[in-house]
């Protein structure tokens, strides 16, 4: 045991402890100082904390992030000690070969089977970072369902996953619990998504008045502003047990909108549908 | 829209004459060229015109020169397939491609503004940007968007024509208009109509774009793409 102290008691050893841990330190002030940066170059240039802009460019930036968190986890364990052990040969006094692998290997079992909770769960956040930056999964921005809650994702950190739901509500989802969850996004980096409105006619319509509705339906939503033109429009018509259901698909430009979307949709159907007399179920 | 308002009198009126008849008498071809602009509004009974006219004269033995608002072009080519007969002009294109470059480099210029403070080198640009960002920015600027989307998908309108196409059951006021005037992104013409100022056109895009999510750019981008000659 006195052994093993006298190993890891080895300046050099200490130096890769600490100069592992400084570069932590610094590297997540540094980051923490880029985004101040940021939001101040933004307030000089007369511009609000909202940011209009949330689609496809932030992917990039988290693919640096991630790969540079990895990075700088990672070179330092397994650099510094062949950096370290050279230097060494300098001085007679000092034998680091064994103290430094030793630390090295207690840096790796440490990783691998991390001894808190903070620990695993910011390795495994920063791995599923990681993985998602490059799988495309989902990105900021998107909406997506995780764990059964629905909402626009604001932030993929390395401890939790927030969304904003629709009714202005954050949820904090654990990063590192989502390995083993489907990830489901509304439109993957885009900014428009599939919409479908499904429409409910009397039994009773007769031909004429359904193609009547079908075509004002098609108009209705081109002539909103939601839609996304360059997109197919698609409407179905099936028979339910107490009705004749026509299922309306088209992409809203940008997601965010949907719901104005389908309201828009509606209203101007509607209005239609009173002027004609349609049979609505 | 006179020559069709005329036409439909005239095909009304008289059983012997069609409407095609009555459009074809009036275009003076090969050097007509039929002004499209104001043929159609963007609401579910706003195409009667335009597609009169164009389901008449799409058969037509010699090409019938017409004119439209590029944005309009880029929206029924998406919308009602209207680049299968009517095909743009190579000369045409390669203007509409030129300032496309321009209007992307500002674009891509506010992008970057907007996303981490860049210095904008334009201050008219900047300052058209920051007003109308203003107004349009707040989450409850919803018509005051809508608004800035019809005005450049159908081209200039009059305050009841926006009225119209937005179905809002009051007019946008004076006030309102003259906010968005004043930010210099919108111009007021004659006949009480509001256009875009082309001068903040990039400023129009990139708000369209990113509060609506309407990429008007990438849609011209792919006319002047499939549309270029052969030859360059």
């Amino acid at each position: 045991m006195d052994d093993l102290f006298e190993l890891l008691l080895d300046p050099f050893v200490i130096a890769y402890v600490v100069l592992t841990a400084l570069i932590q330190i610094v590297f997540f002030h540094y980051s923490a100082q880029k985004k101040a940066q940021i939001n101040e170059q933004r307030k000089k240039a007369g511009l609000d904390d909202q940011n209009l802009v949330k689609q496809t460019q932030q992917l990039q930036e988290l693919q640096q992030e991630a790969k540079a968190q990895a990075y700088i986890l990672l070179m330092p364990i397994i650099y510094l000690p062949l950096i370290l052990w050279p230097i060494s040969l300098l001085w007679d006094d000092y034998k680091p070969e064994k103290g430094l692998l030793l630390t090295f290997l207690f840096f790796v079992l440490y990783l691998l089977w991390s001894a808190t909770d903070v620990a695993k769960a910011a390795l495994g956040g920063i791995a599923f970072r990681t993985v998602t930056a490059f799988s495309r999964s989902f990105q900021v921005g998107d909406r997506v369902t995780l764990k059964g809650h629905n909402g626009k994702a604001l932030e993929i950190g390395i401890f939790y996953v927030k969304l904003q739901t629709s009714d202005d509500e954050q949820v904090c989802i654990p990063t590192v619990s989502l390995w083993s969850e489907n990830l489901v996004s509304a439109n993957t980096g885009e900014r428009a998504s599939l919409c479908v409105i499904p429409f409910y006619f009397s039994p009773q319509i007769d031909p004429q008045q359904l193609q009547m509705a079908e075509d004002a339906i098609w108009g209705c939503m081109q002539a909103s502003t939601y839609l996304d033109p360059g997109k197919p429009i698609q409407i179905y018509l099936s028979q339910e047990r107490d009705c004749i259901k026509l299922t309306a698909k088209s992409y809203v430009a940008s997601t965010y909108n949907e719901s104005l979307y389908r309201s828009d949709v509606t209203h101007a159907f509607l209005q239609f549908a009173r002027t004609e007399s349609i049979p609505l179920a | 829209m006179q020559l069709h308002y005329r036409a439909d009198c005239a095909a009304s009126h008289d059983k012997n004459t069609s409407y095609r008849k009555a459009l074809l008498d009036q275009i003076d071809y090969p050097d007509r060229v039929i002004n499209l602009d104001n043929t159609f509004r963007r609401r579910p009974t706003g195409y009667g015109p335009i597609q009169k006219i164009v389901s008449n004269l799409a058969d037509h033995e010699s090409p019938i020169r017409c004119q439209i608002n590029v944005f309009a072009y880029a929206f029924l080519k998406n919308a009602k397939n209207y680049d299968m007969f009517m095909t743009a002009d190579p000369k045409n294109l390669e203007q509409i491609g030129g300032q496309l470059k321009a209007w992307q480099d500002a674009v891509n210029t506010l992008t970057e503004f907007e996303r981490l403070g860049s210095p904008l080198d334009d201050s008219w640009l900047k300052d058209t940007y920051l007003n109308l960002r203003a107004i349009v920015g707040r989450a409850s600027a919803r018509d005051e968007r809508r608004t800035l989307v019809v005005l450049l998908v159908t081209g200039p309108a009059t305050r009841e024509e926006i009225k119209e196409d937005l179905r809002l059951n009051y007019s946008l006021s004076q006030r309102v208009m003259t906010a968005l005037v004043k930010t210099n992104a919108l111009e007021s013409r004659t006949n009480e109509r509001y256009a875009i100022n082309l001068k903040a056109m990039p400023v129009v895009m990139f708000l369209v774009r990113e509060l609506m999510g309407l990429d008007m750019l990438g849609m011209l981008g792919d006319i002047v793409k499939v549309r270029k000659p052969a030859h360059g």
